[in-house]
């Protein structure tokens, strides 16, 4: 009889401490996706920021330089694209319509490095500094998203924490890649 | 042989985590000039307007100067810094760090979210082109800075409806009333030697807290072991030769220390505008 109790009270022991190892698992778990969600709302609300900056920048470039529509009107469509994609959560929608967005202010910014007088231009050094700060600030947004997601799939993947996870049904989450503006000139060659 | 693995185990995690941490900073006030290129009169005069801004609005702005970015941008190093130190009020986040790495020739303003409206990156580009730059151009390191710093001062005291009394156009150093600064007694007033006798009794009095609380611990643990009739275990028992030197020793270093945590603890999402001249 008192053999039994001991046994007992020793798998109560074990029990009672697999199970608050279990559930802070499973707690953590929870916060880091939150915490994801709302480092991925940060993104977003990041991009929307550039995407409100960028119509006012064109018309002053427009001001200047006149003959480059094709630059404009790509310009203008990657954007309304990636308005379309954001806020459904789709990782790579956005991933996709931001870069070409990019690349479309990549060019912009080449016919800008032409036009001396438009970067003596006040207003323009203005609205450049706004989408600077505001592509730093994806920046960031993008690099907490991605350690965020980095700490989740490390919990995922590895064991013996992959138990809980698969059974919070928390599965593992993409990085989100968005290729760079391309600060530098294209050199030309006469 | 186990413990040895261990300890080295957790030596290598802790090295090679120190290894990509940014060093501490020294900060003096609201400065840490760790170029070496700000007077004592200057980063007093600072001190004073920042220590009234933060007074009037809780609004923290730090100034830093680096010797070397070690090959990092100057936007990545401003963030890993206000990350870390986290000026501005916690609940208002109204921090902003001014960060000069002369070496480099790079300068930013680093700004929290909750003073983003205020100085939006737009504007915190126009105070280093007017301000900033053209000193900076000129060797000028300390008109530069203190013109920056001053003008930033003087919007965020404006946005709260506050003003400074240290207004941007006339700078007057020599006659400037220097108040002292030091990392933990902010009144300044006290002789170091009274400052030494005020940190030891701290000290003494914190260690006090701890026997005491040690003590309601053992008379608890020492109940129940008498109720279930065991003896109490040794990890409970209070040692009358604690190590009391190497206590002191570490918690002493903690007060006493370099690393000023006393920011408020804003947060910054990489708002703000760099230059290079």
């Amino acid at each position: 009889m008192k053999n039994n109790s001991k046994i007992l009270l020793i798998i109560t022991v074990v029990v009672v401490i697999a199970l608050s190892w279990f559930f802070s698992i499973y707690n953590r778990l929870q916060v880091l996706d939150e915490q994801i969600s709302a480092n991925w709302a940060q993104v977003e609300n990041q991009l929307l920021r550039r995407n409100d900056l960028i119509p006012n920048l064109v018309n002053t470039v427009k001001g200047y330089t006149r003959h480059e529509e094709g630059v404009y009107t790509k310009i203008a469509e990657s954007r309304s694209k990636l308005a379309g994609s954001v806020g459904h959560g789709d990782v790579n929608a956005v991933s996709k319509s931001a870069s070409e967005l990019n690349s479309a202010l990549s060019r912009l910014l080449v016919i800008v490095e032409r036009y001396p007088e438009l970067k003596a231009d006040k207003n323009f050094i203005k609205l450049q500094d706004e989408l600077t700060g505001t592509e730093n600030r994806i920046a960031v947004a993008r690099r907490d998203y991605n350690e965020s997601i980095k700490t989740l799939n490390s919990i995922i993947r590895t064991f013996p924490t992959s138990i809980v996870a698969s059974f919070a049904k928390i599965e593992k989450k993409e990085y989100l890649e968005i290729e760079e503006i391309k600060k530098e000139v294209p050199k030309v060659e006469f | 042989m186990i413990k040895i693995i261990i300890v080295s185990i957790f030596a290598c995690i802790f090295f090679t985590n120190s290894a990509y941490a940014l060093e501490n900073l020294n900060f003096k006030g609201f400065i840490s000039d760790n170029a070496n290129i700000l007077t004592e009169n200057t980063e007093n005069y600072l001190n004073s307007a920042l220590d009234e801004l933060k007074d009037k609005t809780k609004a923290e702005i730090a100034v830093v100067t680096l010797n070397s970015l070690n090959g990092r941008s100057v936007e990545e190093t401003a963030l890993q810094i206000f990350r870390k130190y986290k000026f501005g009020d916690k609940k208002l986040n109204n921090g902003a760090l001014f960060l000069i790495a002369p070496n480099e020739r790079k300068v930013r303003f680093e700004i929290g979210y909750g003073l983003e409206g205020t100085i939006t990156d737009s504007y915190a580009g126009m105070i280093l082109d007017d301000y900033v730059i053209p000193q900076l151009k000129k060797n000028d390191y300390e008109k530069g800075i203190i013109d920056g710093t001053i003008a930033i001062a003087n919007d965020v005291a404006k946005s709260y409806g506050q003003t400074l009394s240290t207004s941007r156009p006339n700078i007057e150093l020599q006659n400037y009333n220097s108040k002292e600064y030091t990392d933990i007694f902010h009144d300044g007033n006290l002789p170091i030697s009274l400052k030494v006798l005020y940190g030891f009794l701290l000290l003494q009095l914190v260690f006090l807290i701890y026997l005491i609380c040690r003590f309601i611990v053992y008379l608890i643990i020492s109940l129940i072991c008498f109720i279930i009739r065991k003896p109490v275990p040794d990890r409970f028992k209070i040692s009358t030769n604690t190590s009391s030197g190497s206590r002191f020793g570490r918690s002493s270093s903690n007060s006493f220390g370099s690393s000023r945590s006393s920011f408020g603890g804003g947060r910054s999402g990489g708002g703000g505008s760099s230059r290079g001249w």
